[in-house]
């Protein structure tokens, strides 16, 4: 027995590559990936029906909150085909929403295929373009997987011909046709990932070299790097170094997922699984590093690095403060920690008048924004408050320099400034023809320039918009959903810089100009802007013990001003008897309410204010 | 002594300590959870099924010969019968808990023995007997005498028959009687509270609990209010009602002693102080609460699980901070405040003087805001403060 507690090592003979196949499944969201993922562990019996859960691999409370996948997870199976042989298929579900697109780059990676699943109710949308896109970009075998045919609305012959006019470049000839939720035909889909699927290549007897394309950290175990081996072999007792960082270590464990953590004698060529080694700087491990052995008497480093991923450009910025002071230095840990395993959010410090000490935060994109927090406050035990988001602007000085500011507050005095510009994108809509109009009126209203407008079958209409970034991060998405029913769906990426006519929005609390709240917007909205945000502040700053008067302003200029009125009473005048624990209780809730609120001045403000400018009318 | 087996069982191993606290005179709450019909605004346990009543009052009897013997037959300093609609009560089975309480516990010392009555369910007849059974203070649901106001609240009675009834209870011999008023009512007016209070003035009350209408649980009047067809008024103006209410007390001969407790001199409630002071009391009937020693527990609120001693106690146990910041925490409430000298004589006993410098540090920003005042050794609410008590008592939790 091992001392770790989870049973015998299997002992299996290294794989052959020949059998073994490494894919991802990728689609728009909510198009069935995790869904369809669980299919394929039940029919390989990976996990065992008394275990099964829907959506099983979605095993953050978070995910399984939302019903949406936000890390992509790795999980091995063990499939007899049809031709007689056993398959080791290293599965990768990954995410559909844009703003884990990373997780998708990252996951492609360590393939060589990928099933595109698209649902057969809706067709080809958005992020069924983008990610295809990326796993051809990564030269991989896509085929595609037809979803949710137990629906009545299901339209397979249209959705075909959408893949085809839209994407051209994948072969709808093999696709598979399923309901991943009834499980109808989902065998076929394992006896096409052998057959489309190529196996790796690499020599197990060259020297090692294995992706980093994933890693987290347990607090009982330290670092787990997630990787793909390409060329060697690698077993535990060994030393590995990284290439990149130069850290060496000695490995302790590798294994596989099954999608439980399973420890396995050895990792070779086209294996995906996990590494383990004592590693205690967090620095040393970084997605996209290369694994290597060290210099040893019978272990020699290979000489060059795998290609790793582009650093990714986070494109929304907020700041994230501890509502508690003293938990900045715990914050820190977090962030290092949380980064291990989300590589995509960048942080530094940053100082606050209203806010404290905390961190200026990089993301890409709301919803990112928002897991990001979130999984702070809950792996970590912390309470957070995070500032309105912003982009980053180019600001040309009047001395002829040039800075970049993603932090409102920051922007250099008025006379100063030569001036502003700001990030547009390219934003790709796709909808059903009945939804054009008002999408149309949307973009223009958020100040953006129509570039192409097709038809990429007889129902459904594909837009494409240059924006703005500024008027995309906030609520754009919620819009362009509720706008369409449901019936839209959207995708950027990043385009160029634009000059336009930008102001600083301030917001005023008794008087004071709160940096955690300041805006830069464009000068035609600023107006309605800073009026509706005063009224949103009403609505969520709480009555205080006195009035408090919240003002917008653009410069020394007052352009719209509200007040919170006192509070003339918050007591208990009720007949409780001598029930004093119900009191208590009452009280102590009332308590952690106020917890949750940072005091700026002597108000307290609550982290919705924070994020007004999110719920405001734009 | 071996726990009778009427008493939850968690409660069994804390017996020889709770004996020991109840070497001080106690006060005995009785709840009596049946009502004719219910409320609009009710959050209180209680029920319409009479069905249940038989089990209840059974149940009672037992509990109150069951910590009789447990604690060795104390002292009751205190007793008060609440609900529900006590009222409701049969003369005989009045008689039956009486009887039962005199031969449990030590009564010579009574002080006093207060009946809750609804003004819908009492006539000469029975606040008489009552009185002869030894209750001696009665507290009767007014509410309001308005009766478009009282239809809304659901009360099963109008102005007319509260103002009958507290002429009975004088006539039957109560020279105690205390009335409940509500503000806050939708529609409620000033004038209307003011008139209400010089009203139960003229009618001689003794004593006024003035509660402030709190919808914090689903109830049909809630229901009501969030379905748009009645409004609540302002927080503003419920405030300014009770501050105009409160300023007109003294007038009356009424002088407020707690947030929402007005007597005339010497009449203030013997057994609520003892929840203000933290002297001890037993609660017994489902959802009393009980304060003894370190203990305090709630028995459970499930009508007929409690009657057949099956319910949930709600335990919890005191240390010695907890303790001390109850000290503050329930005795702001009182008019006449907290002598913070002995407080950190207390505290300073119990190594506790830290936990009091921080409140102290806490409270000051509520001394600026005019909300505490410091008065010789006393800590004490302003007017202001008792309707913005909330916050400052929250230091203490
Ligand atoms: N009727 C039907 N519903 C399906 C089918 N496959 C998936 N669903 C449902 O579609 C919803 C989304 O499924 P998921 O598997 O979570 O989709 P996903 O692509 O993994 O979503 P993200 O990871 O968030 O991008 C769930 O409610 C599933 O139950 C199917 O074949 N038929
Ligand atoms: S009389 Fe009191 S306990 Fe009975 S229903 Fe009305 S409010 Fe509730
Ligand atoms: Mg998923």
């Amino acid at each position: 027995m091992d001392g770790t507690g989870k049973g015998p090592a299997r002992s299996i003979n290294l794989a052959d590559p020949r059998h073994i196949r490494n894919f991802s499944i990728i689609a728009h969201i909510d198009h069935g990936k995790s869904t369809l993922a669980d299919r394929l562990l039940e029919l390989t019996k990976t996990v065992a029906q008394r275990d099964m859960q829907e959506q099983i691999l979605d095993d953050m409370d978070l995910e399984r909150e939302r019903g949406i996948t936000i890390k992509a997870h790795a999980v091995t199976l063990k499939y007899p085909a049809l031709d007689g042989n056993t398959y080791t298929l290293n599965l990768i579900d990954t995410p559909g929403h844009v703003d884990f697109t990373y997780e998708v780059s990252r996951s492609l990676a360590a393939c060589e295929g990928a099933i595109l699943v698209v649902d057969s109710t809706q067709g080809v949308e958005a992020q069924t373009l983008a990610n295809t896109y990326l796993a051809l970009e990564n030269e991989l075998e896509v085929f595609p997987v037809l979803n949710k045919v137990d629906l009545p609305s299901s339209d397979p012959a249209r959705v075909l011909e959408q893949i085809d006019t839209v994407i051209g470049l994948v072969d709808t000839a093999h696709a598979v046709q399923v309901s991943a939720k009834t499980g109808q035909n989902c065998e076929a889909v394992l006896e096409q990932i052998v057959k489309c699927i190529p196996p790796p290549s690499g020599d197990p007897e060259a020297p090692l070299q294995a992706l980093v394309f994933d890693c987290y950290y347990d607090p009982y175990r330290g670092v787990v790097s997630l990787i793909r081996v390409v060329n060697g072999t690698l077993r535990p007792g060994e030393t590995v170094r990284f290439m990149a960082s130069g850290g060496e270590y000695r490995v302790d464990e590798v294994g596989i997922f099954d999608p439980k953590m399973d420890r396995q004698p050895s990792l070779s060529v086209g294996e995906v699984g996990y590494l383990i080694a004592s590693i205690k700087q967090l620095a040393d491990v970084k997605v996209g590093d290369t694994v290597t052995h060290g210099l040893t008497h019978n272990t020699k480093p290979a000489a060059d690095m795998l290609k790793g991923f582009k650093e990714i450009q986070p494109v929304v910025f907020a700041g994230i403060f501890p509502t508690n002071s003293d938990d900045f230095e715990n914050l820190r840990n977090a962030m290092e920690k949380l980064r291990l395993n989300d590589s995509s959010f960048t942080y530094e410090p940053e100082t606050s008048q209203a806010l404290g000490f905390g961190f200026r935060c990089g993301f890409l994109g709301l919803l990112h924004m928002e897991i990001v927090q979130e999984r702070l406050e809950r792996e970590f035990d912390l309470d957070l408050i995070t500032t309105a988001p912003s982009v980053r602007y180019k600001v040309h000085l009047t001395d002829g320099t040039l800075g970049e500011i993603d932090n409102p507050s920051r922007l250099p005095v008025l006379n100063k400034i030569a001036r502003i510009e700001e990030p547009f994108i390219e934003a790709t809509i796709l909808t059903r023809t009945d939804f054009v109009g008002p999408l149309l009126k949307l973009c223009e209203e958020r100040r953006g320039l129509q570039q192409r407008l097709e038809y990429v079958s007889s129902d459904r209409v594909m837009i494409v918009y240059d924006l703005p970034l500024n008027e995309v991060v906030l609520d754009f998405y919620d819009k362009l959903k509720s706008l369409s029913k449901g019936y839209a769906s959207f995708d950027y990426h990043m385009k160029d810089y634009r000059e336009s006519d930008l102001v600083k929005l301030d917001i005023l609390v008794n008087g004071d100009p709160v940096d955690a709240l300041a805006l830069l917007v464009h000068r035609s909205k600023s107006q309605s802007l800073g009026l509706s945000l005063c009224q949103r502040m009403k609505e969520v700053i709480p009555q205080q013990l006195f009035d408090v008067a919240v003002q917008a302003a653009i410069g020394s200029k007052i352009i719209a001003r509200t007040n919170v009125k006192a509070r003339r009473k918050d007591v208990l005048a009720k007949c409780y008897g001598g029930d004093v624990s119900r009191k208590k209780k009452l009280l102590a809730k009332q308590k952690e309410g106020k917890k949750r609120m940072k005091s700026i001045g002597s108000v307290e403000i609550p982290q919705e204010a924070f994020l007004a400018i999110l719920k405001v009318e734009n | 002594m071996a726990a009778p087996d009427s008493l939850p069982a968690r409660l069994a191993p804390l017996l020889p300590a709770l004996r020991e606290a109840a070497r001080e005179p106690l006060g005995l709450y009785l709840h009596w959870p049946f009502c004719r019909d219910r409320c609009t605004y009710c959050s209180f346990v209680t029920t319409r099924d009479g069905g249940l009543e038989a089990a209840v009052l059974a149940r009672l009897l037992e509990e109150i010969r069951g910590w009789g013997r447990a604690l060795g037959s104390p002292a009751l300093d205190t007793l008060y019968l609440g609900g529900g609609t006590p009222s409701l009560l049969g003369l005989e089975a009045l008689g039956a808990l009486s009887r039962g309480i005199r031969a449990a516990f030590g009564t010579l010392g009574l002080a006093e023995a207060t009946l809750e009555a609804n003004p819908g369910t009492v006539d000469q007849d029975w606040l008489q007997g009552a009185r002869r059974l030894g209750w001696d203070r009665v507290s009767l649901g007014v509410q309001s005498f308005d009766d478009a106001l009282l239809a809304r609240l659901g009360r099963i009675h109008d102005g007319a028959a509260a103002e009958q009834a507290l002429r009975a209870a004088s006539a039957a011999g109560f020279a105690r009687r205390s009335a409940d008023l509500i503000l806050g009512i939708p529609g409620q007016r000033l004038s209307g509270v003011l008139e209400d209070a010089q009203r139960l003035a003229d009618l001689g009350v003794t004593h006024l609990s003035i509660y402030m209408l709190d919808l914090d649980k689903a109830c049909p009047l809630r229901a009501e209010v969030e379905a748009g067809r009645l409004a609540l008024p302002s927080e503003d103006d419920v405030a300014e009602c009770f501050e105009a209410l409160q300023a007109r007390l003294p007038a009356l001969g009424l002088e407020p002693y707690e947030i929402s407790n007005a007597a005339a001199p010497g009449e203030h409630s013997r057994h609520n102080l003892r929840y203000w002071e933290r002297r001890p009391y037993l609660g017994l009937g489902p959802s009393a609460a009980s304060h003894l020693g370190r203990w305090r527990w709630t028995a459970s609120p499930v009508i007929p699980a409690w009657a057949e001693g099956r319910g949930e106690t709600e335990l919890q146990e005191l240390d010695a901070a907890e303790e001390l910041g109850e000290v503050p925490l329930l005795g702001l409430r009182l008019h006449q405040g907290v002598d913070w000298d002995a407080l950190r004589a207390r505290a300073e006993r119990d190594g506790l003087l830290p936990l009091v410098d921080a409140w102290e540090q806490n409270l000051s920003t509520f001394h600026s805001q005019g909300l505490l005042l410091r008065e010789g050794p006393r800590l004490r609410l302003t007017p202001r403060g008792m309707l913005l008590s909330n916050p400052v008592l929250q230091v203490f939790v």
